[in-house]
């Protein structure tokens, strides 16, 4: 588990690429032992803060802090932080064992030292017979596994991971992804993992950090970040979300209600401190409506309105309703198909109906 | 050291390699208008030495017969280097291997081996060394070269175009005239520039296997030098590095070409 | 049939003519090597090993020797000052490359014999270099080094450095810089990452580049003519001498099979990895 001693932090940030904004003034901070997720389509500036972590890119500003001990003028190769590259850039002269050795000939280690350090790693990532093999010899899963042997054998205090997984099919990587995770627990150690997959995130993250275009959307625990998004980015990045907005929008004492067009009113809990300058916007992610054919008797709890299915897709294990409201705006919905056949037929109408809770508000 | 350091000392080194490169081209040229006739030293600018040049009947000749040289064994090892570059790329062979390293070996065994078994060829068939001679040797390296920079051209060149034409109608002759020679024309043209050039640079080959009469401008150099450093070598020399600088920035363009 | 006539048409010229005027001139000369001299000069078609036992005679022993040194020394040089220039251009901008490659294979293609002549001018004791020196007072009389070994080195170093520069920028390009920051990530030190990472990644393009450079040095001929001394013998001079004055073909036939023999030995090591010419010469770069 991860403790309350902070790790990593990173203090005001910035990086340009000619006129591009990579990181922009960006500030978090990294638990001991946490492994923390670093959430972002590509292009968002994601690698870039994990490159200036390893220390392979230098800043425009701001500082990086391991242990409470500032990093700015150590070199790569003097941090106590080793990375796993996203496309694994294992050395193609070397075998797996001299890849898997390399940090450790770097440090001047005892030839001894060395072979029993990596026998040891190499039988952690399942990996004992391959030592002679060269990269190209080996799997896209068993180069994964080399990389991360490479760098968790130097027993950095933080491990980096560049979308390890990125290049695994889907299988591959959901059985990596949890593997992963099994093991960070077990070597209680810090990650700062780089991914765009959301899904990965959600799975395995302590935290997550979801960012956009150069800065910080959101940080937070996987629920936090998935059931109460903070900006339109995150709600729409990571999972889908049905937008309401209006001009029409009253603050109550713990709840903000929304007129649309046709008075069609939605309310929202207040569970943060909100800006009320600010334009808000109500959410609710489509797995979290229910869909009647009936109108429900009305609860105090619960948002009710009224639709005409426009389109049903059938998807495996789900159905997916697309629902136009009196307001003229489509809803998303997402519905578990029980039965063999879908309750609903396109054109009937219908009562959506969801929780005031789990009605989300979003600032611009 | 530090980043700055190194990037400091890769740019001096940089800068002395590329002054060491230059140099010697610079000085000459320079100095091919210089009024002092014996002594490296600067005296005054003169024309002096190109007019002599151009007075130089031995050396007008020598200029026509690299020309003509330059001429023919380009126009043969363009179409034969052309022609194997083609059916290099779309062919399968039992012998492909010997043949594409017997192609390149002209390139990379030293001159003067070829030069003597050029030499020894002609003397054993009782050819007459004259500039015959010359032009043949010449094709036979040129052949490689032209072959080289066509191929090159040729790996960027889709399959599938010649596939398309054949299969809107056109024969194999046509599909070549109209389709593929178009589009590799650019890689032709600089194969055949380049081929030029080392023809006309040539003296190693040149020196064993020309005849009484047939010598070429790198011969007439040669011996202008033997006599001693003078400024109408500086001057001839000037004109002959322009002249292949120019053909060669023409070449390089047309590589470049889409 | 018909794709048969095809192969015929474009390649019949290029075998014709390499059959005649290339692999049968070479073939000649590697018979005659077998051969004797004749009384005057001629060809005696007695079949012996004489020809290449003469190598190891210490009045020509010197020449081959010195010309693996100097060849041998020339390739170090052209290694250690080739290869920051590679690793320079291969980290600039796109168009700065083109650039600053160019300007490497310019020189190449322009008049060898010129271009060695010109360090005459510079080197000669009335020359470039001894008169500036005189003139800046670094001496006091002029130094003699046209005609030495010394100007030998210089002109090999000038003339064969590009053939160093392109196979090593060639390779250094190819290497991915993700190998680089994985090093220094892992601890490598830069002088580290040089010599671990960086130079055995780049070794195709160190020994291509080698060869390349150590090839034509053996067979140099203009360079010790022109600025060698009567001291500074090669085997290019040799095997002149043999044609055109000694009139020994034989022997002169022996020592270029000789130099044959070393190049293409080079060449198999060069293509060691299975490789044909045109597959190094043609991927991507």
């Amino acid at each position: 588990m991860s403790s309350c001693e902070i790790g990593i932090s990173i203090v005001n940030i910035s990086k340009k690429y000619h006129s591009t904004i990579a990181c922009d003034k960006i500030n978090l901070s990294v638990l001991k032992n946490e492994l923390f997720f670093i959430l972002g389509p590509s292009g968002c500036g994601k690698t870039t803060l994990l490159r200036i972590i390893a220390g392979l890119l230098e800043t425009d500003c701001g500082s990086v802090f391991l242990n409470n001990i500032c990093l700015d003028n150590l070199p790569p190769y003097e941090r106590d932080i080793n990375t796993v590259f996203q496309n694994y850039a294992l050395f193609p002269h070397l075998n797996v064992y001299n890849n898997v050795a390399f940090g450790l000939k770097m440090r001047n280690l005892s030839n001894t030292d060395i072979r029993n350090k990596v026998t040891k790693i190499l039988s952690i990532v399942d990996l004992e017979g391959f030592e002679k093999r060269k990269p190209y010899q080996l799997s896209g899963g068993q180069q994964q596994r080399v990389a991360l042997a490479r760098a968790l054998v130097n027993e950095p205090s933080v491990l980096l991971l560049d979308e390890p997984l990125g290049a695994l099919d889907v299988k591959l990587r959901k059985q990596m992804q949890l593997e992963l995770k099994h093991l960070q627990k077990k070597l209680e150690m810090t990650f700062v993992y780089v991914t765009h997959d959301q899904e990965e995130a959600l799975t395995m993250a302590d935290r997550i950090a979801v960012m956009n275009a150069g800065h910080i959307e959101q940080i937070g625990t996987p629920d936090e970040v998935y059931n109460k998004p903070n900006t339109r980015f995150v709600a729409e990045f990571v999972g889908e979300s049905n937008l309401f907005e209006s001009n029409n929008l009253r603050f109550n004492n713990d709840s903000v209600t929304l007129t649309l067009d046709n008075n069609l009113v939605i309310h929202s809990k207040i569970t943060r401190e909100l800006n009320q300058d600010q334009k808000l916007i109500l959410a609710v992610r489509p797995e979290k409506i229910r869909l009647y054919k009936e109108p429900q008797p009305i609860k105090k709890a619960y948002n009710q309105i009224e639709g005409r299915i426009e389109e049903i897709l059938y998807k495996g294990i789900m159905l997916y309703y697309v629902v136009k409201i009196n307001s003229g705006q489509t809803v998303k919905i997402l519905e578990q198909s029980y039965n063999q056949s879908a309750p609903h037929q396109e054109g009937g109408t219908v009562y959506l109906e969801w929780e005031k809770e789990n009605t989300f508000i979003i600032e611009e | 050291m530090s980043v700055r350091v190194w990037k400091i000392y890769f740019n001096i080194h940089a800068g002395l390699i590329y002054s060491f490169l230059y140099f010697p081209i610079i000085i000459l040229m320079v100095f091919s208008f210089n009024q002092e006739r014996i002594n490296a030293v600067w005296t005054g600018f003169t024309f002096n030495w190109y007019e002599t040049l151009f007075k130089d009947a031995e050396l007008l000749n020598a200029v026509g017969n690299s020309l003509l040289v330059g001429f023919f064994s380009t126009i043969l090892s363009t179409i034969i280097g052309t022609l194997t570059a083609l059916g290099m790329v779309r062919f399968r062979f039992p012998g492909k291997k010997i043949l594409d390293a017997v192609l390149h070996l002209p390139i990379i065994i030293p001159d003067i081996v070829m030069a003597i078994a050029m030499l020894s060829f002609y003397v054993f068939i009782n050819l007459i060394l004259g500039l015959f001679s010359i032009i043949i040797a010449h094709v036979s390296f040129n052949i490689a070269f032209v072959a080289v920079v066509v191929r090159t051209r040729l790996a960027g060149f889709d399959m599938d175009l010649e596939k398309a034409a054949m299969d809107l109608g056109a024969t194999p002759f046509k599909t070549l005239r109209y389709i593929t020679l178009p589009l590799i024309m650019p890689g032709v043209i600089a194969g055949a520039l380049l081929a030029f050039t080392i023809s006309w640079d040539d003296f190693m080959i040149a020196f064993f296997t020309s005849g009484v009469g047939s010598t070429t401008l790198p011969l007439k150099v040669y011996s202008m030098i033997k006599f001693g450093v003078t400024p109408e070598i500086n001057a001839i020399s000037t004109i002959t590095l322009l002249f292949t600088m120019t053909l060669f920035f023409i070449a390089m363009r047309l590589l470049r070409t889409k | 049939m018909r794709q048969l006539s095809q192969k015929f048409t474009f390649l019949f010229p290029a075998v014709f003519w390499l059959m005649f005027f290339f692999v049968i001139p070479l073939t000649i000369i590697f018979v005659y090597s077998f051969f004797e001299r004749g009384i005057y000069g001629g060809i005696e078609y007695v079949f012996s090993f004489n020809n290449y036992y003469r190598v190891i005679d210490p009045l020509y022993l010197k020449a081959v020797l010195r010309t693996v040194y100097i060849a041998s020394l020339n390739t170090l040089i052209c290694l250690i000052i080739g290869y920051p220039l590679a690793y320079f251009i291969s980290n600039q901008s796109q168009r700065k490359k083109n650039i600053l490659l160019f300007l490497v294979t310019l020189p190449f293609w322009t008049n060898f014999l010129v271009r060695i002549y010109a360090w005459m001018i510079i080197l000669r004791t009335e020359g470039f270099l001894n008169n500036v020196l005189l003139w800046m007072n670094l001496i006091n009389k002029p130094f003699e080094i046209l005609f030495t070994d010394k100007a030998v080195l210089i002109g090999m170093v000038y003339g064969y450095l590009p053939f160093m520069i392109l196979p090593l920028y060639a390779s250094i390009e190819k290497l991915d810089r993700n190998y680089l920051d994985a090093a220094r990530d892992l601890g490598a030190t830069p002088i580290k990452t040089f010599w671990r990472v960086i130079i055995p990644l780049t070794k195709p393009g160190i020994i291509a580049g080698s060869i390349l450079v150590f090839v034509p040095s053996l067979g140099a001929f203009i360079i010790p003519d022109l600025l060698g001394g009567a001291k500074s013998m090669m085997i290019g001079n040799l095997i002149k001498d043999q044609f055109l004055s000694a009139r020994d073909w034989p022997f002169g036939s022996a020592l270029s099979f000789i130099v044959m023999a070393v190049v293409l030995i080079l060449l198999m090591i060069y293509l060691r990895f299975g490789q044909t010419v045109s597959e190094k010469l043609y991927s991507n770069k």
